[in-house]
């Protein structure tokens, strides 16, 4: 994110997730919110989500994903995108904008092996006073290595840190 | 870390060796394998597992013996610290008030850029 693309305030988290959970959408938040509730200090501002890619899951996306007045981030005013199931499973990876904040829907993560796998070592917390599945911070680690961004370095050794911190903590 | 003095696996045994006053030549005769392979060991042309590393030093007469520390990252531990003393609800309550906090912060100092 450059000082041309940062939004004017931070992302409205309920406004955001609260359709997904209504809709009973299988999903797990990642990114620098999901590092927030871990225990990040750095500031974030977006909403990074992950999503299983069953058939039935993204119909129940593509309802909420409506509801919350999605549009393509980035893409010329007049690109035609209709938002259904067939758009979502021809592509993986959607970045969008909102009336609440940006809001990336991620499909294929680099560092990630599988969904599965994401969402078993996910734990569920309470954000924004809904009970979201949140990534562990081992797969937020490998989600930050497999970037090669100068930030995600950076978070990285953050989150190294915080791993070791909450393993204190457990002790 | 300055590539000069960087201690990497060909340099330890580089070291080990000469220490020991054992020819490239011989090193390799009690390994088993040929002085152009105890070469390019040496000169981080290949990176040896550490069982080979391990055994090649053993070979002159020494152990290897590794260790690690905890790195200093620069990260400000009591920042995380303080966080985990929260709830994850109330974790991302302060990291959405910090995030309006270094935006509104940023426009202003835009605004007042501008103005001057």
């Amino acid at each position: 994110m450059n000082d041309e693309t940062m939004p004017r305030s931070a992302p409205q988290l309920l406004e955001l997730l609260e359709p997904l959970s209504r809709h009973g959408v299988d999903f797990v938040l990642i990114g620098g919110m999901a590092g927030i509730a871990q225990g990040s200090a750095y500031p974030s501002y977006d909403v990074d989500v992950a999503y299983s890619r069953s058939h039935a899951n993204v119909e129940r996306l593509v309802k909420a994903l409506g509801e919350i007045g999605v549009r393509l981030r980035g893409a010329p005013e007049d690109l035609p995108f209709q938002l259904d199931a067939r758009a979502i499973e021809n592509g993986a990876n959607f970045t969008f904008i909102t009336p609440y904040g940006d809001f990336d829907v991620l499909a294929d993560i680099a560092g990630i092996s599988s969904y599965e796998q994401l969402r078993a070592d996910s734990s569920e917390k309470s954000v924004a006073g809904l009970d979201v599945r949140v990534a562990s911070i081992d797969h937020l680690i490998a989600m930050k290595r497999a970037s090669n961004r100068t930030k995600d370095k950076l978070m990285l050794e953050e989150y190294i840190v915080l791993a070791d911190e909450q393993q204190r903590a457990a002790r | 870390m300055n590539a000069s003095t960087e201690l990497t696996p060909g340099r330890l045994l580089r070291d080990a060796r000469r220490r020991r006053r054992v020819s490239q030549a011989r090193l390799a005769a009690r390994a088993g394998t040929t002085q152009s392979a105890i070469s390019r060991i040496e000169r981080d042309r290949v990176s040896p597992s550490v069982e080979t590393l391990r055994e090649l030093l053993y070979l002159l007469g020494e152990d290897l013996a590794l260790g690690s520390e905890e790195r200093d990252t620069g990260i400000d531990r009591t920042l995380n610290r303080e966080r985990l003393a929260l709830s994850p609800e109330e974790r991302l309550e302060q990291g959405l008030e910090f995030a309006d906090f270094v935006l509104r912060t940023r426009r202003e100092m835009e605004g007042s850029k501008a103005a001057a």
